[in-house]
């Protein structure tokens, strides 16, 4: 039976890694792209009046919220040595942007009313209380249902926002399809930047590898440790690429999470 | 819930229950998976023949072992589902050789596949291996690229789930897989490099790389908040003898405590004429083909509708989603 070339299997490993490469440099790559067109058409928008940063001074939702975010968790006891700890993990999201009154410096008063689908953008800081809210939480953590619980954030009145709108305001009325308490220019920079970067670094491992991996004598030493290489650089890129892709995910779909631990004395 | 009563029921097959026959020996509780040891013997030999015997690096020899390999991962399925062995230590002995096969830790299966996999995102949480996390247009590059995204998601979440496990002994289970499967496949690098990346981790990355695919080509397009229309079913016989009737997954998902052996039978009595036909696909290399090389667009979701919908909605005693998944739970606790 004819044996199978070690070149030809060569040929065979280095084009399964270079696929693999390509399709995260595709994909990551493929998002920074989407996050460059979103970036631009937030700066069109900002230059067109459509963006603003404004104050908000009444919310049209209960107790006056403009707009909210919450996260439910759950938490379970986490049974590795050391601190009592628990450990917490997202179930659903909803995001409600409820509207209001904005103060727009140079415009005046607007009243903003939401877009379907418009969304929130702000950070979530999971606030569990004290000692006793652990000792009381404990319990039902270390069950199999675990620990429910949830992570709000409001926007009422007096706070900065950044709004975004489908058209120009009209008679006073302005319809959001973004509202965000950070300026979204810096979130999406941020953003865009793990992208970029495990694309190149698919496209410039996957060269480095293969460049050792042909360096003559084929399956000499310089040639094996090119081999070594690409293995471990094909088991790397791939949680390379799933991290750059959460990194790169919009403040409405990055994960909160947390881990809450009993605070001592 | 008790466990022990839900393994003995489930074990036992209602086509065998009728005859007097035993279905376990000696040594396995079920005979049937004999099959499954035959399978993960011949994958070894396989292996092993390429590294040490130079006349068995060729194609044929090197094209079974890759096919070899990924039953062998089917075979981690079953196995993390239903222990083979009635010993509890010659299960955990196996599951050190089926996660060398692999290169990945069986174990994670628990997690992964049996607590999170077999509930979708019904809690809320996302499935790891969700057909949702890959969006190319070319669904060839969906097919592809999956385990690029769904292996790293899955081995996080599994490391995430282990930090609050009750199941005493797991942690130390999956590092002994991992030293054994990581530890014997580095021994072979060190005496011969090229040979073991060629002919022993090529097969064992295309096994464990195939499963992953496998939750795309299942799931893909199927309603996954119905309780019959969340799998895709390929029922070849010729394909399901081989798979170890992995074929047919709607049942597989709406009773995961039955023995694989009996999932034909089930399937033709409580899914076949409520599901959706179009989830029945008789080849899964015709599924494959028209789905992944004969077009270049995703197909659309499969979603019955109107008389469909009414048709295929007449009941059966299931247990609700949350019950199953607390029976899982129990289940991986108990093995």
């Amino acid at each position: 039976m004819w044996q199978l070339p070690y070149e030809l299997m060569g040929v065979l490993a280095l084009s399964a890694m270079w696929v693999n490469a390509l399709l995260i440099a595709l994909d990551t790559g493929g998002r920074w792209v989407a996050l460059g067109c979103l970036f631009r058409e937030m700066r069109r928008a900002a230059k067109g009046g459509h963006l603003f940063k404004a104050q908000v001074v009444v919310g049209h939702g209960e107790e006056g919220v403009f707009a909210r975010r919450e996260v439910k968790q759950i938490g379970r006891a986490m049974t590795v040595p050391g601190p009592r700890r628990i450990l917490f993990t997202d179930k659903a999201t909803r995001i409600e942007i409820m509207g209001g009154e904005g103060e727009v410096p140079g415009r005046g008063r607007l009243v903003v009313k939401p877009e379907e689908g418009a969304t929130l953008w702000c950070e979530l800081k999971p606030q569990w209380g004290d000692a006793n809210a652990f000792e009381a939480a404990w319990p039902q953590a270390s069950t199999f249902q675990g620990y429910d619980t949830q992570v709000e954030r409001w926007v009422r009145a007096g706070e900065e926002v950044w709004v975004w709108l489908v058209e120009p305001p009209s008679k006073g009325i302005a319809r959001a399809r973004l509202v965000s308490t950070t300026d979204p220019f810096p979130v999406l920079r941020r953003a865009r930047l793990p992208l970029i970067g495990a694309a190149l670094a698919s496209i410039g491992g996957a060269a480095v590898v293969t460049i050792l991996a042909l360096w003559p004598p084929l399956f000499g030493p310089v040639s094996t440790l090119g081999g070594a290489l690409g293995l471990a650089f094909f088991l790397g890129i791939q949680p390379v690429g799933a991290f750059a892709r959460d990194a790169g995910r919009l403040p409405d779909q990055q994960p909160v999470g947390g881990v809450w631990q009993q605070s001592v004395g | 819930m008790d466990v022990e009563g839900v393994e003995k029921k489930d074990l036992i097959p209602s086509s065998t229950m009728k005859s007097s026959k035993r279905v376990d020996t000696w040594l396995l509780h079920h005979r049937a998976d004999r099959r499954q040891l035959g399978i993960v013997g011949l994958y070894i030999t396989t292996l092993f023949a390429m590294y040490f015997w130079p006349p068995a690096r060729n194609p044929i020899v090197f094209v079974l072992a890759c096919a070899l390999s990924f039953l062998n991962a089917v075979v981690i399925h079953n196995h993390l589902h239903k222990g083979i062995f009635k010993s509890k230590t010659l299960n955990r002995l196996f599951r050190c050789v089926l996660s060398f096969g692999a290169l990945y830790p069986a174990s994670a299966n628990i997690a992964s596949h049996n607590l999170v996999h077999h509930h979708f995102d019904d809690d809320g949480q996302p499935d790891w291996a969700s057909p949702s996390h890959v969006s190319f247009r070319w669904h060839l590059l969906n097919l592809i690229h999956f385990p690029n995204v769904v292996g790293p998601y899955t081995f996080r979440g599994v490391r995430r789930w282990s930090l609050t496990t009750r199941q005493a002994d797991f942690r130390s289970q999956y590092l002994m897989e991992q030293v054994f499967a990581f530890g014997l496949t580095g021994i072979l690098f060190i005496f011969d490099f090229w040979t073991t990346l060629f002919f022993i981790v090529m097969p064992q990355l295309w096994g464990a790389r195939g499963i992953l695919r496998i939750n795309l080509i299942q799931h893909d397009g199927c309603d996954l908040e119905s309780e019959w229309n969340h799998s895709r079913n390929f029922v070849g016989r010729w394909f399901n003898w081989i798979m170890c009737n992995n074929g047919y997954h709607t049942i597989h998902h709406n009773r995961a405590g039955l023995h694989c052996s009996v999932l034909a039978e089930k399937h033709k009595e409580e899914c076949v004429g409520r599901i959706d036909p179009r989830l029945d696909e008789p080849s899964m290399l015709l599924y494959l083909l028209r789905t992944f090389v004969f077009r270049f667009s995703r197909p659309k979701p499969i979603r019955p509708k109107g008389e469909v919908a009414q048709k295929f909605a007449h009941g059966i005693e299931l247990a609700p989603r949350e019950e199953r998944r607390l029976d899982a739970e129990l289940e991986a606790l108990a093995e």
